[in-house]
């Protein structure tokens, strides 16, 4: 493994020196670490099937309800259902037709098992669950160009979100444990541009509530910003004081902009004024800019250009306005134009850090805001949080340690042993993940009103997760095997069963991004995209999901069984160019336009054939294409009714061309495309 | 902000509540039940439904300026001060109330506008404040709030309108988040007229030639390869393909798509759908507006309102006057009064504007002390104006007040809150309606604290 060590300098010199202060639970928590790492080792040869008993007493326990209830479940899935699902749910894609093929002619009995270990170790799985974890934690696509989202978004964007995602990829490549991962993500220290795991904390930007409310909620599985301005209501043991404790973990969090932005600001402010310094500026880089970036609350302000003004064309505004100068400040203007070009990409970058958090830090900060004259609301709100003792959820004080941040004591307990939320929140994630629904649900809000659907089955992935080296490949290896996972979702019954007794497999609009991989992926722009060079793949990616982002994500919070769609999603199906171009060919691409337009050439690509067109070279009768493109989109052959009916339709619209696109646009469109069932 | 907790005040135990809300089949059991009732009688209290001008309005603008617009230089001059700065008042037809002396046409209005000088929010960074005031919450991390327009689609819209029930114009500024997909804005983009001003760029600078033109509704017509009836057969199959997906699963998804298609479809078909060739209006009108980017936007928005769209937002940029300040805003306003006036004008003229809501709102005001480094402000949300007209509000009259810096409000203090309940009261929409996200948690309308300005309507 090949992971760098996130750890401060400080930190860990402060680790070697005080272990007798470090406090009891801190302690319990290194032990803890020292047996995960001896797990971890051994989990190299966890070739052994012990999980495959953990599997059984799933399907029992499912089993045993369903039976109370009188219920009983769907049958097993095809394998063609089954296959489309499971690339959906560890892929992210459709499967390819050679995969269908090639799964659907093995008649080993245990094809199914050896598929699911194909694409645990698959390197598409790694960035595929690295998107997973990326929206989990942020709320948002990594694939996403600009966000229009506060609360830091904008630092997961870009360079900042690249490198968390491709963060998240490492970890999970490399299979790290999920208790270590979390730590890291809690206590990060850093530039967003050269630590990834700094992202998760860059995303809530310094406001210490909103860390807590995030973090409570990502790895303990509790909504608790309700107890933010008051006791909670209907939970008696959730107290505000609960709240500020987790709270002031973070009170010492500081979210700033890099030195480079600094820069880019003061730049942009001279390129404004012709070229000008600033009154009382004496250029150089001691400015005001670098000062700024040491008053607390100067990140994220005074951007100019915010998302909103600018539509979606990116960039940073104002960029279009530098032609004209004057000529006297022609040359300067033309230096500092390159060096802002150069600097442009630290704009979201931010640099996360810790503050000394205690009273005297609170005097110290407090003095410092009088000398600003600042009343800055949110700044005493954190000065005030600095003096509160810190204590773990619903468990005891954590005491302030010397030279190692708050932050990360709250990591050291929360993935602690001793922690008896940390383990079944993500049990119940995974589950949710793969089955559709949590055994608790909403899975985020674990409380004491909300019983799980199944407690002895959280308990036990739960136990199994945080006894076997917080393995995420394990316990998911133990749901995919399961029959429970494996049930088709067909129901033949008037009334559809209680989704909470998982008798059938939970029908889903794709997301986004499962949306998008699927339509490249059936129309053949996937193969197009692989002959291209990487960075114009990137680019051509960027350009069609910025697009598609814009027009489909907008559905945060929706329930799971919820397909209702916008207008702008019915008109761009209908008449979007995406679409238009994938299915007659001409230039399947959209056109990549060089840096500055008009200087590089971009050269013509030749028009390419279409998917459609070399299909209907290639095949003669209509029974093979239809067959060829359901094979396509869904991942199966049609029926003999479905292949008649389709030729049927082919024959109607004159068996030509046309024909096939007009067929293929409904099969696209069609639920069975556009759902993981 | 807590508004989860809210509904478990009048002895609903959050057990009900789960059980209820576990499915949108059950959210609709619980609105039709005798608990609702408790929420919505009592879920804000002292909301008082005798206060004049209630569901007045049925139509909404939203004029948005993003970035924040400085209150001293707009609509809360200090003459005198020395937060003052450059910019000069003047008298408008309100006697005693003066303005911005770059605003001489809404000046001339100020008898249909109920100004509002004691705003004051909390969120002093654009992307949260931009938030704010788009849902009368502040961002929290575990829900996303829905923009007031698409409640407004929500809650005034009809299933039948072949346009779009919330239009939103060079923005949009926030999701429909717990409202759902089917009452997001509908984003369209306007440019400026032929050699017309953009606020987005600075006065003087050379104008760059058009990026090209933008359609102003992205995929509104077919491919020219598909006629409308290949687009009725290619969704004619597609419905077979549904059913038949559906026929051995459940119908919500087949059924959902069909809706989409035909909402979609019934746009593309609608003759209101030319209420988009904006550019088709004569250059007189097009003049009376201002010649700018917001100008176009805002005729646009008469012409939205005029075939009945519930709500509809433009976007103004520009107003992030960190530098050069002074001449920023004198520019910017050059382009908003003749647009907000040429508006307010059209609105009268057709007897639209009892019916139709006008909002200028913003991310926040602007700092009172000149930041003299680079002449300009920096972000204020402390202390801030916004403005209503129309839809049942009492013109010419000033609602709260400022200091004699313009730093604090000293009288008439309003909140988000209160101004999202103020909105709701005019369109009649119910404030403490109680939604669920699609995890389950209830929300209202409006934030629980909310009161109605009532200064607004009597």
């Amino acid at each position: 493994m090949n992971i760098k060590p996130t750890r401060s300098p400080r930190i860990r010199r402060a680790l070697r020196l005080i272990p007798a202060a470090f406090g009891l639970l801190v302690a319990v928590g290194l032990v803890a670490t020292v047996a995960g790492i001896g797990q971890a080792d051994e989990r190299g040869a966890s070739s052994t099937d012990d999980w495959r008993s953990v599997t059984a007493q799933v399907d029992a326990l499912i089993g045993a309800k369903l039976a109370e209830e009188g219920v009983k479940p769907a049958e097993q899935s095809s394998d063609a259902e089954f296959l489309r699902r499971l690339y959906l749910d560890l892929l992210g894609t459709v499967p390819t037709p050679e995969e269908v093929r090639v799964f659907s002619a093995d008649n080993n009995r245990s094809k199914r098992s050896a598929k699911i270990e194909e694409l645990l170790a698959s390197d598409s799985y790694s960035e595929h669950q690295a998107s997973f974890w990326f929206r989990t934690l942020t709320g948002l696509s990594v694939h996403q160009g600009r966000q229009r989202e506060g609360q830091g978004g904008r630092y997961v964007t870009g360079e900042g979100g690249k490198n968390f995602h491709q963060w998240l990829a490492t970890q999970i490549a490399a299979n790290r444990p999920y208790n270590e991962m979390a730590q890291d993500l809690i206590s990060a220290t850093g530039r967003t541009d050269e630590n990834g795991a700094t992202g998760y904390i860059a995303r809530w930007e310094s406001n210490a509530n909103n860390t807590a409310g995030a973090v409570a909620k990502h790895f303990l599985g509790v909504q608790i910003q309700c107890a933010q301005c008051h006791d909670h209501i209907y939970e008696p043991d959730w107290k505000q004081k609960d709240f500020q404790g987790m709270a002031a973990f973070f009170a010492g969090t500081r979210v700033q902009r890099v030195p480079e932005y600094g820069e880019l600001r003061q730049l942009r402010t001279r390129m404004q004024n012709d070229g000008k310094l600033p009154a009382n500026k004496k250029g150089g880089k001691k400015g005001k800019a670098s000062r700024e970036l040491k008053r607390p609350g100067a990140a994220g302000e005074g951007m100019p250009g915010n998302g909103m003004d600018g539509g979606m064309d990116g960039g940073m505004e104002g960029s279009d306005e530098m032609g004209g100068g004057k000529e006297r400040a022609g040359m300067a203007k033309e230096a500092i134009a390159a060096r802002m070009r150069e600097l442009r990409k630290y704009a979201n970058i931010v640099v996360v850090s810790d503050q000394k958090a205690n009273a005297r830090g609170a005097k110290r900060a407090m003095e410092r805001l009088k000398v600003a004259k600042k009343k800055n609301p949110d700044a005493l709100a954190r000065i005030e949080l600095m003096s509160t003792t810190p204590k773990f959820w619903l468990a005891s004080e954590a005491a302030d340690v010397p030279g190692i941040s708050r932050r990360y004591l709250l990591a050291r307990w929360v993935t602690s042993k001793e922690n008896p939320y940390f383990a079944r929140t993500l049990a119940n994630r995974m589950w949710a993940h793969f089955m559709g629904r949590g055994i608790v649900d909403p899975i985020d809000d674990f409380n004491s009103f909300q019983a799980p659907s199944h407690p002895e089955l959280l308990k036990l992935l739960g136990e199994d997760f945080k006894t076997n080296g917080h393995d995420l490949r394990r316990i998911q290896r133990i749901l995919l095997n399961s029959a429970t996972y494996q049930r088709s979702s067909r129901w033949s019954e008037e009334t559809q069963p209680d989704a909470a007794l998982f008798a059938k497999a939970p029908i889903r609009p794709l997301n986004t991004e499962q949306l998008y991989f699927s339509l490249i992926r059936a129309t053949g722009i996937e193969t197009r995209l692989n002959q291209a060079s990487r960075r114009q793949q990137q680019q051509i990616q960027q350009a069609i999901f910025s697009v598609f982002t814009f027009v489909f994500d907008d559905d945060e919070g929706k329930a799971e069984e919820d397909f209702s769609g916008s207008i702008p999603q019915g008109l761009f199906l209908m008449n979007g160019e995406l679409l238009q171009r994938a299915l007659s060919g001409g230039k399947a691409l959209p056109e990549v336009k060089g840096r500055r337009g008009g200087k590089n050439r971009r050269r013509r690509q030749r028009p390419a054939q279409s998917m459609l067109e070399n299909l209907l070279r290639s095949e003669s009768s209509d029974t093979a294409r239809v067959s060829q493109l359901y094979v396509r989109a869904y991942g199966r052959e049609p029926t003999t009714d479905e292949s008649a009916e389709a030729r049927k339709f082919l024959k109607a619209q004159g068996g030509d061309a046309k024909a096939y696109e007009d067929f293929f646009w409904a099969i696209l469109n069609s639920a069975e495309f556009m759902t993981n069932h | 902000m807590c508004n989860k907790c809210e509904t478990v005040r009048q002895g609903v135990s959050r057990r009900d509540l789960i059980r209820y809300s576990l499915s949108g089949a059950a959210a609709a059991a619980l609105m039709a039940s005798p608990l609702r009732h408790a929420f919505a009688e009592e879920g804000i209290e002292q909301r008082d439904l005798t206060i004049a001008g209630r569901g007045t309005a049925k139509q909404v603008i939203f004029l948005y300026m993003s970035g924040g617009a400085s209150h001293l230089d707009t609509f809360d001059p200090k003459p005198g001060a020395a937060t003052q700065g450059d910019s000069k008042a003047i008298d408008t037809v309100v006697s005693g109330v003066k303005i911005a002396r770059s605003l001489p046409q809404i000046a001339k209005h100020m008898d249909d506008i109920a100004l509002i000088r004691g705003m004051s929010s909390k969120e002093g960074n654009h992307e949260r404040a931009r938030y704010l005031m788009h849902t009368g919450y502040a961002p929290t991390p575990t829900v996303v709030h829905a923009g007031f327009g698409s409640v407004i689609s929500h809650e005034l819209g009809l299933a039948t309108a072949e346009l779009p029930e919330f239009i939103s114009i060079n923005g949009p500024g926030a999701r429909p988040g717990y409202i759902g997909v089917k009452h997001a804005p509908f984003a369209i983009q306007v440019q400026a007229p032929a050699g017309g001003m953009d606020e987005r760029q600075r006065p003087g600078a050379a104008r760059k030639g058009s990026r090209g033109k933008r359609p102003v509704v992205q995929n509104l017509t077919s491919p020219s390869t598909v006629s409308p009836e290949r687009r009725d057969e290619r969704i004619g199959f597609l419905e077979k393909l549904n059913g038949r997906f559906s026929k051995d699963r459940t119908k919500a998804v087949g059924e959902a798509q069909t809706a989409m298609f035909e909402r979609a479809r019934r746009l593309m078909d609608s003759p209101k759908n030319t209420a988009f060739d904006v550019e088709g209006e004569s250059e007189a009108t097009i003049a009376r507006y201002g010649k700018s980017r917001f100008g176009m936007g805002c005729l646009m928005a008469r012409r939205l309102i005029d075939e009945g769209v519930k709500c509809v937002e433009v976007m103004m940029g520009g107003w992030d006057t960190h530098d050069d300040g002074f001449n920023k805003v004198r520019a910017l306003n050059g382009q908003l009064d003749p647009a907000v006036s040429a508006l307010l004008d059209d609105l009268k003229k057709s007897g639209k504007l009892a019916e139709t809501l006008v909002v200028w709102v913003g991310d926040f005001g602007r700092t009172p002390r000149i930041d003299t480094g680079r002449n300009g402000r920096g972000h204020y949300p402390r202390a801030w104006s916004t403005w209503m007209a129309g839809g049942g509000v009492q013109g010419g009259r000033v609602i709260g007040k400022t200091d004699a810096r313009a730093e604090t409000v000293v009288d008439g203090h309003v909140k988000p809150e209160d101004f999202y309940a103020s909105i709701a009261h005019a369109t009649g929409i119910d404030a403490a309606k109680t939604f669920y996200t699609g995890q389950g948690r209830p929300i209202q309308i409006v934030y629980k604290d909310g009161r109605v300005v009532k200064d607004l309507f009597a």
